[in-house]
């Protein structure tokens, strides 16, 4: 069984007087799409610029909206890679049954085309 | 952590043997979703044991888990393709099935939300015309879905009873003709009811919702005359009076006349005043609605308005008490937690405009100022109010559906809404049975995409997903919804509209 990658150190700098944390995280490494959710998601905590290069290495840096110390910081610090470690997962189960869903969709499409859709309950659904 | 809710660490997850889904921590359980529409509420042991490929292959949880689509090798394509066809059945509908009509903008009554959405009752030049009436009754039959649903609001539109009246009578006399399914509804204040109105409404099968915001120190409170004067006590009379007659006809229990409650500050005391007095009443039902700060309530926001949390708080304990008077045998259902639960264990689309995935905005409804404006929601018709027509999608007077059903705007709000297209809402858990309003975020974040992490819109009604999903998982709150969804299917059975009315109660 593969193991999820386990919440590593990673490279990160502090800045309490200016309230920001940033990672340089690379693409190779953690996926430019579980990056780039990560960094979406902290949005209600955080104001996030992210710099770099999306096929080497990324910068995303996290300034606080609250003003925060070192602490605060790193607590901010350790919601952005769980979330990271989670983009993965989710990034990992799209990705892997895309095909899947794309069969599906189309074989609905297609239901919803002929004759086969099952009987819509609602007057409208009727329509 | 996100709202979207964050593995435990360390987590071992399997991925070659899971399927396409979502999954949302619960606390103390995790939810699990796929865009087929099926949900499996797991602990928290039995999650790590499944996401980490420790199921037991004769394990009856994973046969459980396969047949709903949550385990790769054994997706059982058919089953999931007849799910998501039934599930998305709105999205082949060819038109807007339900047609908001302004009859005019003015009103007798000055609610704390809305007062400068409307004018004064001496502003007859913010009527709609019989002409306009009649060209807007044209367009929408040039709408091509079979089933129509004709709202008529205001303002009150009482005030303007004789195109009312007339728009009825044209509706019907169309419908007859094109052989399409007409539904009316009028959303008054009852202030100006008459026995007279009353029989010409049951006789044209009109049905007739209203705003009750709870007892009278409350409702007129929110939703005072111009003037003074308590208007609570007439709303009370009428919807009393109409009960009383359609219960003196035989086969007409379907007509009673309904009621919305729109929250605001003012309300959290009175959770289980409000929910009293619509048992007193015979009500079948409570739709607890939240304030949305567009529109005028925007610029009221400070007076009247909640935060995110305190509306989920009043929305749970209001949703609680009514479960308990369930289980006192009293029948009693709140319509939104029905609207969620319609979607999550029927796996149908109940007509919920603001909760599609795209937007019902034009695709399923539309809005019709009293000058003949066409609007992609009454939301957007009332921004228009406000001095920004940016959700202008056509005039009854030039536009025809092809142009309303092809203009920027339209397609824009199309786009923005598909939660496939929100990075957020792609990853949610509660993605298969939500939606986004594109005019409530470009009020909100100057946006018609949003920004859900940061958006009230995703935190409301994740509160209201979590509310009803924690509550689905208890036994007995179980028995109780499964009672709601049989009556509400009977009672879909028996001529229901099936599109919400959006009722400018919620403004």
């Amino acid at each position: 069984m593969a193991k999820a990658p386990a919440r590593k150190s990673k490279p990160y700098s502090v800045f309490p007087s200016n309230s920001i944390i940033s990672f340089s995280l690379r693409v190779s490494e953690h996926g430019l799409e579980p990056i780039l959710g990560a960094a979406y998601l902290m949005m209600d905590r955080a104001y996030v610029s992210i710099s770099g290069s999306r096929a080497r290495t990324l910068e995303v840096v996290l300034k606080s909206k609250s003003p925060a110390a070192s602490v605060e910081l790193d607590a901010l610090g350790r919601s952005f890679r769980a979330e990271l470690e989670t983009q993965k997962v989710r990034w990992g189960l799209a990705k892997n049954n895309l095909t899947i869903r794309r069969y599906i969709v189309e074989q609905a499409v297609l239901l919803g085309a002929g004759s086969g859709v099952p009987a819509p309950e609602s007057p409208e659904a009727g329509a | 952590m996100s709202r979207l809710t964050t593995l435990a660490e360390p987590a071992a997850v399997e991925l070659k043997g899971l399927g396409a889904f979502n999954f949302r921590d619960m606390g103390g359980w995790h939810l699990l979703t796929n865009d087929w529409g099926r949900y499996m509420m797991l602990d928290d042991g039995e999650f790590a044991r499944f996401m980490s490929g420790r199921l037991a292959e004769r394990d009856p949880l994973r046969e459980e888990l396969a047949a709903n689509g949550f385990v790769r090798e054994r997706t059982d394509f058919a089953s999931m393709a007849r799910s998501y066809a039934e599930k998305t059945a709105f999205q082949r509908l060819l038109g807007p099935s339900l047609h908001m009509m302004v009859v005019t903008l003015r009103c007798n009554q000055q609610c704390q939300y809305c007062h400068s959405s409307v004018v004064d009752p001496s502003r007859t030049d913010a009527d709609m015309d019989l002409a306009t009436a009649k060209r807007t009754v044209d367009f929408i039959f040039e709408t091509p879905n079979p089933a129509i649903c004709i709202e008529f609001q205001g303002g009150e539109p009482l005030l303007n009873w004789p195109v009312v009246k007339f728009v009825t009578l044209y509706a019907r006399k169309k419908a007859e003709a094109s052989g399409r399914k007409l539904y009316l509804t009028l959303v008054s204040n009852f202030t100006l009811m008459t026995e007279e109105r009353v029989d010409f409404l049951f006789a044209h099968d009109v049905s007739i919702c209203t705003s009750l915001d709870g007892p009278a120190e409350l409702h007129n409170k929110n939703r005072p005359f111009l003037g003074s004067g308590a208007a609570q006590e007439k709303v009370v009379h009428w919807i009393e009076r109409m009960q009383a007659r359609c219960d003196a006809i035989v086969g007409r229990p379907f007509s009673r006349p309904s009621a919305l409650m729109t929250t605001t500050r003012f309300s959290f005391d009175y959770s289980k005043e409000i929910v009293d007095l619509y048992v007193k009443l015979g009500m079948e039902q409570i739709f607890v609605r939240g304030l949305s700060p567009i529109g005028y309530a925007k610029r009221v926001w400070g007076d009247v308005g909640y935060t995110t949390a305190e509306f989920l708080d009043f929305y749970s304990r209001t949703l609680d008490y009514i479960l308990e008077l369930n289980r006192k045998g009293v029948p009693i259902m709140e319509r939104m937690a029905l609207i969620l639960l319609t979607k999550i264990v029927r796996g149908v689309d109940p007509g919920f405009m603001d909760l599609r995935s795209p937007t019902g905005a034009v695709l399923g409804c539309l809005a019709y100022n009293y000058d003949g404006g066409i609007f992609v929601s009454d939301e957007g018709r009332m921004l228009d109010h406000m001095g920004d027509d940016s959700f202008k999608v056509g005039d009854v007077a030039s536009s025809d559906w092809d142009a309303v059903l092809g203009h920027p705007t339209t397609r824009a709000c199309v786009v923005s809404s598909v939660l496939e297209n929100q990075p957020m809402c792609a990853q949610c858990a509660f993605k298969p049975y939500c939606g986004v309003e594109p005019v409530y975020h470009y009020e909100t974040q100057k946006s018609i995409f949003g920004s859900m992490p940061t958006s009230g819109w995703c935190r409301a009604r994740m509160g209201m997903f979590d509310a009803v999903f924690q509550r689905l998982r208890d036994k007995e709150c179980r028995k109780i919804f499964d009672r709601w969804l049989e009556w509400d299917r009977r009672w879909q059975e028996n001529g229901g509209s099936s599109a919400e009315p959006e009722a400018e109660a919620a403004r």
